[in-house]
């Protein structure tokens, strides 16, 4: 289990992440999202022991971030991975089994073959998304029980992607590995992760199953006879609407069926339920405090 | 095997080819130097490849943690700093070490050989004496560097503090020669031919005047600034690396320990010179033109010293 206790971090007078809070499970996958400057990135090189927190800490089942054997578990891959002029992918493997002794050679080459990488080309001649490849088959081939990826299907294409997705829930499943995924492709995290952690700024602004955040609230087109008005929705639970002449969406917390019975009662022409993904209930949960 | 075997293992192999070639091209050129010389020449080549060995290890070694995203990996690795600092400058004092006694060992068997020198006890004694004293250099050198965020802040925080000085010695030096006037100390300076090799061939070494001082004082300052090295490895903040080197020991302090030296000593002469030269200063310090209150404040500052350079020099 991570915990992350009153963690504060800045960056000389710019106070990027104040006391953050946050427990997540063993054996899940956490996908980290915020708008722009959030601190996602900040966040997860705070759990990776790059920075070292202002106040506050990270632990790892107890063992602070900050112990070598803690890190011994803990693969962070960064959004732009570390590589030198002259490294290739076997002087890449030689750096990592000096320190990941639970390095396997045998995943690691499958991998490589399936995923069609030239193992004697150097990295610099790579590009972005083969050198990514490289080095998620390089945490996936270490087996750590805590995986921090930032941005890690950036560049990837689609075939890749999945094949990648599906390593990883793999590794979920067989080892209970805990994986922490920051990314602004908030389908991706719907699609592959089941908790969710919104990075606000300063703080975690909200955080659970990706289930429930997305069954929390509902969505539904009305259309008027007349002209509409945010005011005829006063009384309901709105999150988020968007009047357009006669024709209003909003999104309303609480369960479908019960709003839809409340909509019926302002008498619209139309009246359709739509699907709620989690980029809307993103979109809900930082337009709150007008973020957007 | 322990995180610290693992590492230091990882860069003295990573390095080991770094270190044959400049054992190669250090063990020719003092060779030839040798040959061409015929005689006795103070060890000068030999001093000089020390001394340029001090100086670009550490740029070499550490130049891995002035890049961002190398730190992001570096620094998550299950190695703590301390021992990364650690690895870094033992496998740096080993290349130094290394590459400096192949070149003595050559040039001493050269001259025992082929020119029949005898009496070479003294030899060993300077080549001793040179170790520790390039060690406490190797530890400033490393300290300096380690205190810029950039690899071009690190090389010239390097030449500041080497041919700079460490103005505490011209301190403890102006108080041994009785003369109250800052004098110009380089820190390369005892180990050049007319410093360490001629004291320890002369044995004139205890009776140099204020010999035993200046060593505790080099002592001193070559343990401060490895307590120092540590400290501050410890310290860095992955986030500044490849910005601004703002460290305390570097631009913030350097800037006016020289112009102030200066200013004090030649300022008479050359006084615009060295306030264009603080300016341009500043001005590769913020990357820009836009200067701080206290980079104002500081030039302002240096007016008092200005004024004794004039009462000196008249």
């Amino acid at each position: 289990m991570i915990k992350i206790e009153n963690l504060s971090y800045s960056f000389g007078n710019y106070q990027a992440l104040d006391g953050v809070s946050l427990t997540l499970d063993s054996g899940t996958i956490t996908g980290l999202v915020g708008v722009n400057g959030a601190g996602k990135s900040t966040l997860l090189r705070l759990m990776a022991g790059v920075y070292k927190a202002d106040v506050g800490f990270v632990t790892y089942d107890g063992e602070n971030v900050n112990d070598e054997n803690t890190r011994k578990d803990i693969f962070f891959l960064p959004d732009e991975p570390y590589y030198t002029h002259q490294d290739t992918m076997k002087s890449i493997i030689s750096m990592y089994k000096h320190f990941y002794p639970t390095l396997d050679l045998n995943t690691y080459f499958r991998l490589v073959k399936e995923l069609n990488i030239d193992e004697c080309k150097p990295l610099r001649a790579c590009s972005k998304g083969m050198r990514r490849q490289i080095y998620i088959a390089l945490a996936i081939s270490i087996r750590p029980k805590y995986l921090l990826l930032d941005e890690a299907f950036d560049g990837l294409d689609p075939a890749t992607r999945d094949k990648v997705k599906n390593e990883l829930i793999n590794m979920v499943e067989k080892d209970d590995t805990t994986i922490i995924i920051a990314s602004h492709s908030l389908r991706e995290i719907e699609d592959f992760c089941d908790k969710y952690a919104i990075v606000d700024g300063k703080s975690v602004k909200s955080s659970g199953d990706i289930s429930s955040i997305t069954e929390e609230c509902c969505k539904f087109m009305l259309a008027f006879k007349e002209e509409a008005s945010k005011e005829l929705f006063v009384n309901l639970p709105v999150v988020n609407i968007n009047v357009n002449g006669k024709f209003v969406t909003a999104v309303f917390k609480g369960e479908g069926r019960k709003i839809k019975e409340r909509l019926i009662e302002l008498s619209p022409v139309v009246l359709e339920e739509q699907p709620f993904d989690f980029e809307e209930a993103f979109i809900c949960e930082v337009k709150k405090d007008d973020k957007l | 095997m322990t995180s610290f075997k693992a590492y230091f293992n990882y860069i003295f192999k990573r390095s080991s080819l770094r270190l044959l070639v400049t054992l190669a091209i250090a063990v020719t050129v003092t060779m030839w130097e040798a040959l061409l010389a015929k005689e006795d020449s103070n060890m000068q080549t030999v001093s000089i490849i020390l001394r340029l060995l001090c100086t670009v290890v550490p740029p070499l070694e550490l130049c891995t943690f002035k890049n961002r995203r190398n730190a992001d990996i570096l620094f998550s690795l299950p190695v703590s700093r301390k021992k990364q600092a650690l690895a870094h400058y033992l496998n740096g004092l080993i290349q130094v070490i290394v590459t400096y006694a192949c070149c003595f060992a050559a040039v001493t068997i050269y001259y025992s050989l082929a020119l029949k020198k005898e009496n070479l006890q003294y030899y060993f004694v300077y080549f001793l004496l040179s170790l520790i004293l390039s060690t406490f250099i190797y530890s400033v050198l490393m300290f300096a560097f380690n205190q810029a965020n950039t690899v071009i802040d690190g090389i010239i925080f390097e030449l500041l503090v080497g041919f700079g000085g460490i103005w505490v010695m011209a301190f403890v030096s102006v108080l041994f020669d009785l003369k109250w006037k800052l004098i110009y100390c380089s820190l390369y300076a005892p180990l050049g031919a007319d410093g360490l090799f001629q004291i320890v061939k002369d044995n004139s070494f205890i009776m140099a005047t204020g010999g035993v001082w200046l060593c505790v004082a080099w002592s001193i300052i070559g343990v401060a600034c490895l307590v120092g090295y540590f400290i501050t490895f410890d310290r860095m903040r992955a986030e500044k690396i490849g910005g601004i080197s703002d460290s305390v020991f570097g631009y913030k302090t350097l800037i006016p320990i020289w112009a102030y030296t200066l200013l004090a000593t030649l300022g008479g002469l050359l006084c615009v010179f060295i306030y264009i030269c603080m300016l341009v200063g500043y001005i590769i310090f913020r990357r820009g033109f836009k200067l701080t209150k206290n980079d104002y404040l500081t030039m302002l500052c240096s007016l008092p010293f200005l004024v004794l350079g004039f009462v000196w020099m008249y």
